[in-house]
């Protein structure tokens, strides 16, 4: 299903950047349109967001107060907090307006404040995704290339099948072979957490300990995600050789690998780069289960948390930090597309 | 081409061309061997799934007529092992695939009829000169963003979580939020499918809208749509394992997913590896089956598609 | 309402429960107040004790915490007034050295520690003591909320003295015996408003306690290390962490491969493949704590008004003795629980042994399918085509909601459903999460469900569940619940509640075992097991724990209710015993808090303090350490 979404937003990519493209009298009017409509899907997605958490049955008096009996009083300065009782769409305005000052509430469980928790959050869910992203694309990339380039080849047919593995593979299944494979009794590797449970000394060391610790989640995450990728960048590859240019270029005299290189690959990786950006919402939530089994203490293990009482603020920022990080990738996807794509850029 | 020239009525040409088409694609599929690989796989497991009754008896899903001992290896009564109620693993893989199947399958069939309803009608509603018709376009479409851009894995939890866990609330919310990207695919092909000349034939003979979209618009998406579909399983079925493991599913009905999920809680790293191994696997050969078989499909479709 | 989340947690929220009648004898309060101990030997080097646990402390705001991990570490860096003693559960002086009332019960006078210091040096005084007090009793104040439960009828402190504090009460109330409140200094909180309390992260805590935080990574570990003048004596480890694993296997590892010491909130099976690892020792310990399958009794509001939607057919005693004769439950505990837990009969455990009624063998639901049919039968069920019985046109057909958040009660729920199958009763199972079951619970739409509950050595709050007072009151549709989640009703019942709680000793032990009896023969709950807490340690690393109660097949090595010893007792495998046995509470002292002589003095050491309490229980209420409680006293 990533796939299909995947050509599905591919699809509204391109067609958003032809139809740019069409319009535009120059870069900068085709950036800030698309600009601007990254903007309104935000704001489709803050909508969204609100009438979905408002929609579901939700009284958080129920929640902090583990339903034990309440004074009225009590129920009143609750709803107070939470801004319940007003009219919905004074509810909504709050919302906005308060959204926009980043104050995402606070969470139903311990009425810590949404913002610090997924502050907290942040950055283990940043490493982790952002160093797999980077391996994944970076491997991904190559393995395409060679297979698009020599297709039918041994390497062709033996990546191939085994990127098709990984692509069908659960990631948090994955992560629990591994863990029990690697870590447990060979200690190969750390049994969760991000850092040594008895301290991970400073400096350099300090800095050993983490990436010890991220080897696994992160292994996992770049095998499964590259699958995708390689396979996205080989057909891409295909596609592209078959190019009358290419033709011309090899009759030019011009070395194969040259070729490859200076021509095909970089036609080739435009569309394989918007579709890494367009991917990376999958990424996210790849990441809730991949954080799970390994303790990681991020985002997505904060979703999963929060999912089970249900706190929904906390799912609330969550999801909204989540849309936002694919909106703003489709954005750059998209720009990268505009920018960069020859066929887009008209004289 | 027979000696003697016979009148056919137009209904029985068509489906004379239909087979004869068919029989052509077919030829062309058996080419790629990657795609008859998946092909047999599923064949084996869509059988397994029917089957599951004679293969392995029901009562091995009951925990209390369960006397073998828990979490143990795999031995010739239990080729798979048991799991922590002292069930055999192979009796619950082989009924999962009867409900990993179904549910992949039912929430596939969810999530076309509504991607190609807003695609198809997107589409046609966009091609349309009237500012009306682009607006719907317009407005459809953002609903679908809204879908692809808010990850799909929160919005399933929430949803589940608040509806109440079960497979068919399982069913329902992978449905529901994995049909964007096929709504996309399909309104972009339906627009292709617009600029033909004999739709604007027939709008000029006066053929209304619903009539346009479902006699013209809507077969020649077709092919793209099956494409699509089978792809859409591998990634509903993944979608489902998910969710089980998560504890969003049905505590009683096994599927892949529940099994991993109880492997998972129960501890694997107790006693029977396979117990983890099995399913994991499982799920790897379906989904990789339904992936090479739209792949090859794709593949086989793709120059008729391309009569522009 | 309070509900079991998990049994380490229901142990922590234990508080508040009522010990006590008695009074608390003082022998004088000796001189040796003086600071603490070091005791003779010095620590090598520097040690670290890691906890595994899958909860994690969210804040160290104690007004804000809520996960149970929260009250262990609070338990840790602060000191109360009293503690439970590590023998039994008598309780014992911890600030507060000695302690009385006057004639009346209203005037409650505390002797305060002298020579503690706060982590930061500055010393403790009664004023600290009545701060504390003073700002938790502030009506409306989220402090109040917080800590209701002791402080409910308290009207005035003061300090009286530089080491006394006089507390005035509204009734007399045994709560005042046990006052589990943290003792915070006046010093820093006096600069956090109420305005700013919510937001007050109290990142760098001083307190008194046995340790003092020296790293915090919010709902993923922290780490504590050594108070060296803690008043009760040194604690034998330097370093004490706890890590948080989302991942219950990954635990298991750890602990299998020792780069974790100590684990807790192990499931049977996981804690069950421990046995036989090197260097690992399994602890199976009693807790006062049951499992239940409950059945919708009628649910009504405290008016009687009937609300929800549940199966009239469960309001029928026989449909109700069938369910509870159909059931296996011995091969649940032996499937499930691993052999961990006893089958479950009535609701006060039989940890609890004065008061924990055991039906005779003839009265008890064993397991009898045929007989389960049999009433059925003769109760009008007729069994239909389909497997399902019929009576008057209906199904047979109940609801059973479990809670995702416990794996053993996620396991049991197949074997339920397939023995009620057996005997012609269909069933749906879902699951969900507390919340929303106890959402459902409240408004009666429920059929039958299974939860847990952690009971207290005073049986008075667990009693107080089956009142008619508990039930469920207000407007629909949303209706406020009490602490009922049966609906029993029955005033011969109630009756008895008001009964015992006048009443001690031997007269007391026999109308609470009259109440069981009378809700065992009505089934009002079908209680399946006595779980046990499963816990797992190096023992080739570590020894010296001090389990409560005291016995080391049985007793709980850490996560014990309100009782921190085990921490700063436990040591090193093989460093010197007089690294910490003459602490506090190390020695197996019985309540009393002496100092027992050991062999090289360094200066400073405690003299003894003699404390004998009584414990005996007298009616008093049940506390949940949650945010908010109301008991039906409290509620208008």
């Amino acid at each position: 299903m990533a796939d299909v979404m995947l050509e599905g937003a591919r699809a509204a990519a391109e067609e958003r950047s032809g139809a740019g493209a069409a319009r535009s009298s120059g870069l900068a009017r085709t950036l800030s349109v698309k600009v601007m409509s990254a903007a309104i899907t935000l704001f489709v997605v803050l909508v969204g967001n609100f009438f979905l958490f408002r929609v579901l049955p939700a009284d958080p008096a129920k929640n902090l107060t583990h339903n034990s009996a309440l004074s009225a009083k009590q129920l009143a300065a609750i709803n107070r907090t939470f801004g319940l009782g007003l009219p919905l769409p004074q509810q909504f305005w709050n919302y906005l307006v308060q959204t926009f000052h980043g104050n995402l509430g606070r969470s139903f469980v311990n009425q810590l404040p949404v913002s610090q928790l997924i502050g907290q959050a942040l950055w283990p869910t940043v490493l982790l995704v952002g160093t797999s992203t980077v391996l994944s694309t970076v491997i991904g990339v190559w393995i395409g290339i060679r297979g698009g380039w020599n297709r039918g080849s041994t390497f062709d047919k033996t990546s191939t099948a085994f990127v098709n593995v990984l692509y069908a593979m659960p990631d948090f299944w994955l992560g629990m072979v591994l863990l029990i494979a690697l870590a447990g009794k060979l200690a190969l590797f750390p049994d969760g957490g991000m850092h040594s449970f008895t301290g991970s000394g400073s400096g350099l060391a300090s800095l050993g300990d983490l990436l010890w610790h991220l080897a696994l989640p992160c292994i996992v995450l770049t095998l499964v995600y590259l699958a995708e990728y390689s396979l996205v960048m080989r057909s891409s590859l295909i596609d592209e050789l078959k190019a009358d240019y290419l033709l011309t270029a090899r009759a030019k005299g011009l070395r194969d690998d040259l070729v490859r290189r200076r021509h095909a690959v970089p036609n080739a990786l435009l569309p394989s780069v918007t579709l890494i950006m367009l991917n990376l919402g999958f990424v996210i939530s790849g990441a809730i289960t991949t954080e799970t089994v390994f303790s990681w203490p991020g985002l997505g293990r904060l979703s999963y948390v929060a999912l089970n009482a249900p706190d929904y603020p906390t799912l609330e920022g969550t999801f909204l930090l989540f849309s936002a990080a694919v909106i703003v990738a489709n954005l750059i996807g998209d720009l990268l597309l505009t920018v960069f794509d020859p066929r887009v850029r008209q004289a | 081409m027979s000696a003697q020239p016979v009148t056919l009525t137009p209904r029985a040409l068509a489906w004379t061309r239909r087979r004869a088409a068919l029989a052509r694609f077919w030829r062309e599929f058996r080419k790629d061997r990657r795609g008859m690989t998946g092909l047999i796989i599923l064949a084996v497991m869509i059988a397994v799934a029917l089957l599951a009754p004679v293969l392995a008896n029901s009562r091995g899903l009951n925990p209390i007529y369960a006397t073998a001992p828990a979490n143990a290896g795999p031995t010739l009564r239990f080729p798979l092992g048991t799991d922590s109620d002292g069930r055999s693993v192979l009796t619950m893989l082989i009924w999962g695939a009867r409900n990993s199947l179904i549910v992949g399958l039912t929430a596939t069939l969810i999530s076309i009829i509504i991607g190609a309803l807003f695609g198809v009608v997107a589409g046609h509603f966009g091609s349309v000169r009237a500012r009306a018709g682009r607006l719907t376009d317009n407005l459809l479409m953002r609903v679908a963003d809204w879908f692809l851009v808010v990850p799909f894995l929160p919005l399933a939890m929430v949803l589940a979580r608040t509806i109440g866990p079960s497979l068919g609330v399982i069913i329902l919310v992978i449905g529901l939020t994995s049909w964007a990207g096929t709504a996309r695919i399909v309104r972009a092909q339906a627009l292709a499918v617009e600029t033909r000349p004999y739709l604007e034939r027939a709008k000029a003979l006066g053929a209304g809208h619903w009539h346009q979209m479902y006699r013209h618009v809507l077969p020649n998406v077709m092919p793209l749509l099956l494409a699509n579909t089978i792809l859409t399983v591998a990634g509903t079925i993944l979608a489902e394992t998910t969710l089980s493991f998560l504890g969003l599913g049905d505590p009683i009905r096994p599927t892949w997913g529940q099994m991993l999920g109880a492997a998972y809680n129960y501890g694997v790293g107790t006693g029977n590896v396979v117990w983890l191994l099995a399913p994991g696997i499982a799920v790897i050969l379906v989904v990789m089956a339904f992936t090479l078989v739209g792949h090859a499909l794709e593949a086989v479709l793709d120059p008729k598609l391309r009569e522009r | 309402m309070l509900r079991s989340i998990s049994r380490r947690r229901l142990r922590l929220t234990a508080a508040g429960a009522a010990l006590c009648a008695g009074l608390a004898l003082t022998a004088p309060a000796i001189a040796a107040n003086s600071a603490v101990a070091a005791s003779a030997s010095s620590s090598p080097g520097a040690s670290t004790f890691v906890v595994g646990d899958t909860d994690a402390v969210d804040t160290l705001n104690p007004f804000l915490g809520f996960t149970g991990q929260d009250y262990e570490v609070y338990g840790l860096i602060y000191d109360n007034l009293m503690d439970y003693g590590q023998l039994n559960y008598t309780g014992t002086p911890r600030l507060a050295t000695s302690w009385s009332h006057s004639k009346n019960g209203l005037v409650w006078t505390y002797h305060i520690r002298q020579g503690v210091k706060w982590s930061d040096g500055v010393p403790l005084t009664a004023a600290d003591v009545a701060y504390t007090f003073q700002r938790n009793i502030k009506p409306g104040s989220t402090e109040f909320a917080d800590n209701e439960a002791y402080v409910g009828e308290i009207t005035s402190v003061k300090a009286t003295g530089k080491y006394t504090v006089v507390m005035k009460v509204r009734h007399y109330t045994p709560v005042m015996n046990r006052l589990e409140v943290p003792i915070l200094p006046k010093h820093i909180w006096q600069k956090v408003s109420d305005k700013q309390l919510s937001s007050f992260k109290n990142l760098n805590p001083v307190g008194t306690g046995a340790f003092t935080v020296s790293s915090f990574s919010p709902n993923q570990s922290i780490t504590l290390k050594a108070n060296p003048n803690y008043w009760g004596g040194k604690p034998g480890i330097s370093t004490l962490v706890f890590q948080r694993f989302d991942n219950p296997t990954a635990m298991k590892l750890a602990l299998a491969n020792g780069s974790i010491d100590f684990a807790e909130g192990l499931t049977p099976a996981l804690w069950h493949s421990l046995a036989g690892t090197p260097g690992v020792k399994l602890i199976n310990a009693h807790a006062g704590n049951f499992d239940e399958l409950s059945f919708n009794n009628g649910a009504a509001t405290v008016s009687g008004k009937p609300i929800g939607n549940g199966n009239p057919a469960l309001k029928d005693i026989n449909v109700r003795h069938a369910i509870s004769y159909a059931l296996n439950t011995p091969e649940l505990v032996q499937k499930v629980l691993l052999n961990t837990g006893l089958v479950g009969t009535t609701v006060i455990p039989p940890i609890y042994p004065q008061f924990h009624y055991n039906p005779p063998a003839s009265q008890q639901y064993h397991y009898d399918p045929s007989k389960a049919k049999a009433i059925l039968n003769a109760d009008g069920w007729k069994m239909g085509s389909n497997g399902v019985r019929v009576k008057n046109g209906k199904q047979l057909s109940l609801r059973l909601f479990v809670r995702n958040q416990s794996p053993t009660q996620v396991q049991d729920a197949p074997y339920i459903k397939g023995w009620l199958n057996a005997i012609g009763i269909k069933v749906t199972v879902t699951s969900m999460s507390d919340s929303q079951l106890t959402a459902v619970i409240g408004n009666g739409q429920y059929d039958m469900f299974m939860w847990g509950w952690g009971v207290e050595p005073n049986p008075d709050f667990q009693l107080s569940v089956f009142t008619c007072a508990q039930r469920s009151y207000g407007k629909g549709p949303n209706y406020s619940p009490g602490w009922s989640d049966s609906f029993y009703c029955n005033p011969a019942y109630d009756k008895l509640y008001h009964e015992q709680q006048a009443l001690d000793g031997l007269a007391r032990e026999r109308v609470v075992k009259q109440m069981q009896k009378m809700l065992y023969q009505a089934d009002a709950y079908n209680v399946l097991y006595y779980p046990n807490d499963t816990q797992a340690y190096r023992s080739d690393k570590w020894t010296g724990f001090a389990p409560s109660p005291d016995n080391p097949k049985t007793g709980l090595y850490l996560y014990q209710e309100i009782a921190w010893w085990s921490y700063y007792c436990l040591r090193p495998a093989g460093s010197p015993a007089s690294l910490t046995d003459t602490n506090i509470g190390c020695g197996h002292e019985i309540g009393a808090i002496s100092k027992a002589a050991s062999n090289g003095v360094s200066g400073g050491m405690i003299g003894g303090i003699i404390a004998a309490v009584v414990v005996i229980s007298a009616g008093a209420l049940f506390f949940a350490r949650r945010r908010q409680t109301a008991t039906a006293d409290e509620r208008e």
